[in-house]
Formats: C-alpha cells, structure tokens, sequence
C-alpha cells in the first residue's frame, strides 16, 4: 500500500467521516438540548425560579423600549405567564449598554441583567454584577429614578452618565410594562407573587 | 524491538518508556510541548485534569494508529496521514463533551478542539510511534500522556490555590455533582490574587517546576555524572 498512499488516505478519511458522523447523529440532540438550557439559564437566574417555562416572543417596536436586539422572553408555570423579560437599551457614556429586565404580571421589576456593554473600566462597568451589587438596586415597584432626580437609587460613583442611562432606560421599560398590561401577560392579574422578586 | 525480545528484556523496555514519560522526557517539563493549552487551562485542578484526561486517549490512540500504519506510509505523507485520525478523535470527544458535560465544553473553550493540534500528540507519533512496535507506542502514548496529565494537575493546583486560596472548585464539572463538596479552603483569600490566575503565570510556575526537576534529577546524578541533568 506504500505505493498508493492516495487509497490509504481515502480509506483513512472514509473511516474518519463516519466515526465522526457517528457520534455527531449520537450526541446531535444532547448537544442541542444543552445549548439551549445554556441560554436560557442566565433568564431563570434573573426570575430567581427555574423551573418557570421561558418562550420568546416578537415585541412590536415602541419608543419606550429602543432599538430591540434581543427576543422578549414570557415566563409560565404551564398554564398562566407570570414574568415577562424584556429587551432595554440604555444610551451609555460608550455607547448602548444592552439589558434585559424581568417584571412581574403587577409590573414590578424582578431583576435587571446587563448583557453588553462598552462603559469605562473602573468606572461604569462597575455597574457588572461582579463589581458591584448597583444593578440589584432594581428590584420593586418603581418608578425608577436616581436620588439626584428625586428617586431612591444611589448612582455609582463616578459614573453619573452610566447610571443615569441604565435608570432611564429600566423606567421607560416600566412604562412599557404598565401600559401593556394586557398584551404582555393576558388578562390583568392583580395579585403580586411574593418571594417571586427575591433573587 | 520489543516483540522479540525475552519477557524480561521486554518488561525493562516498558518500564524504560514509562520513566522516559514520566520523568526523564516529560513532555511538558523537558520537551516542553504542547504548552499552549498547558498554560491557558492550568488556572484550575478541575481543569487540568479534563483536558489531561481527555488528551491521553487522544495520545495513546494516535500513537497505536500510527505504530499500525508505519508500515504503509511513505515518511513524507506520515504528518497528513496521522493528523486524519488524531482529528477525527479529537472531533468525537469534542462533541461528547459537549453532550454529556456543557459546562465543562463552556469552561475548557477552544482548547478541548485544539486537542487535534497539539503538538505533543503529533510529536509523538512522528518520532516514536513510527518507528515502534504497537504494544511500545501505546506504552509511550500513555507514559507521556500520564507525564504531561501530571504536569498540569500539579500547575493547576498551584495556581488555583495561590490564586484563590482553595483547591478543587467547580469539580462537579468533571466528576459530577457529588464532587460539589470536595472543595477544600486552605486559607480565605479576601480578593483572588489575580497574577496567580492569569496566563502569564502559567510561564511562572512552569518555569519553577522546570528548576525543581533540575535540581532533583542534578541530586540523583550526583557527582559522577556532572551535567546529567541535561537541560
């Protein structure tokens, strides 16, 4: 077979192609399925549940809510939804800082989560879980405005513009909840969930 | 050969293999291969021990497939040849990893595929495995995937634990969620000390385990054999 090296190689790549095919049909659904709990997992951190069923759904476009990057999730036990996360674009001191923000059918904010953003380092990308708990001041009825402005959150130091984007943008959200009531969650449902806003 | 010789000749053969490496060669120590996941993974034990793990099938397979095949290549095709089920493998254990442990895939990242590119594996197969028996090159395969497995839980613990103060985090990863509680606190650590954990500190403590072998192996030479260290 040293003289025809070209039938090694093609029988060499022949057993190659179907070990990996193999396998690949094997795991295909596995791996899926796995891809998908990967994403959906950081969205039942942010409800503070995890055993809530989370379908997107299409958001029509609506000046509260800017430019919509990414799908609107509706979070249900099976039968009624009993969170929304919706899609919040902040216009930050570097650009846009995406967020998502999870209500409750009452229209309380469960939670805030940051999904992108270009802020300084040390200074506004302190608002990053990580750094510091300013993010889970975002939790309650709202209206959300900074002390400065007349509201209860404490702005992070040395980033006035960061947290005055990131509030503006989880009150415009709120506003988009409390008018959409209906739409987002079906019929009104006054009752809130407690222990549902802890995280 | 080893296939020829007497059961003892062949037990010291192996036994050769096995402490060329382990110790004598070792691949990360000594050769000084495969070093680029060496330093990106070894920030923790849990790990190190992954990609060790996974890399030594790897290694052992590579190296018996290209013993089986020496005997049909032409030494200039060996590379491409040897690279086709080096990769394949290397693919099949990518993907289950992915199936049947995802945060451990999310956590090793790019180096779990880069499994097919290490340079140990081909290294291996090009200068020992092609001139050696079957039986001699999966010892080899095995002795240097056991070598360089060793290299990098030793890395791995050493900058895990300077760098967080505690050893065996996130086990669960590999080993399941019973493995949750074999993290072990050895002192608190009010903030990780970053350098520890960072890549350029992989170079650090390599550097250091290098010097420890030298000095050992200068010991054990003694002075009969000045220089015997080598390196």
């Amino acid at each position: 077979m040293q003289r025809h090296p070209v039938l090694l190689l093609s029988v060499l790549m022949l057993v190659a192609c179907i070990a990996v095919g193999l396998v690949h049909q094997a795991t295909r659904e596995r791996i899926l399925h796995n891809r998908q709990l990967a994403q959906l997992r950081p969205l039942h951190q942010l409800l503070g549940d995890s055993s809530l069923r989370l379908e997107p759904f299409a958001l029509p476009a609506h000046p509260l809510l800017g430019p919509v990057q990414t799908p609107a999730y509706r979070a249900s036990d099976g039968a009624q939804p009993l969170a929304v996360i919706l899609p919040a674009t902040a216009d930050g001191y570097g650009g846009a800082i995406q967020l998502q923000v999870g209500f409750n059918p009452d229209g309380r904010v469960i939670g805030v989560r940051l999904l992108s953003h270009r802020e300084t380092p040390g200074l506004g990308a302190r608002m990053e879980v990580r750094h510091s708990d300013w993010l889970r001041q975002f939790s309650g009825p709202g209206p959300w405005a900074l002390r400065s402005e007349g509201g209860q959150l404490d702005h992070l130091t040395g980033a006035t513009v960061t947290s005055r984007a990131v509030t503006a943008a989880v009150e415009q959200a709120r506003q988009y909840v409390a008018g959409h009531v209906t739409e987002l969650f079906g019929k009104p449902k006054p009752a809130a969930q407690p222990g549902e806003s802890d995280e | 050969m080893i296939e020829q010789g007497s059961p003892d000749l062949r037990k010291t053969k192996l036994r050769e293999i096995g402490f060329a490496g382990l110790w004598r060669d070792n691949p990360a120590l000594v050769q000084l291969l495969g070093l680029c996941p060496l330093l990106a993974v070894t920030d923790s034990v849990v790990k190190a021990l992954a990609l060790g793990l996974l890399t030594l099938p790897v290694l052992m397979f590579s190296n018996t497939a290209a013993a089986l095949l020496r005997r049909f290549v032409p030494a200039q095709l060996r590379l491409v040849l040897f690279a086709i089920p080096i990769a394949a493998l290397a693919a099949c254990i990518e993907l289950a990893v992915q199936a049947y442990a995802f945060e451990l895939h999310l956590a090793l990242d790019i180096f779990l595929p880069l499994i097919a590119s290490n340079c140990l594996i081909l290294a291996r197969a090009e200068s020992f495995a092609s001139f050696h028996s079957v039986e001699a090159a999966a010892a080899d395969g095995l002795a240097m995937g056991v070598g360089a497995l060793l290299v990098l839980l030793a890395l791995g613990g050493l900058r895990e634990l300077i760098g967080t103060g505690a050893l065996f985090n996130e086990m669960h990863l590999l080993l399941g969620d019973g493995a949750q509680a074999w993290r072990l606190q050895l002192f608190e650590a009010e903030q990780p000390f970053l350098l520890a954990l960072l890549p350029p500190a992989g170079f650090v403590f390599l550097g250091l385990l290098i010097a420890a072998k030298n000095v050992i192996d200068r010991r054990r030479a003694g002075a009969s054999h000045p220089g015997a260290s080598g390196y």
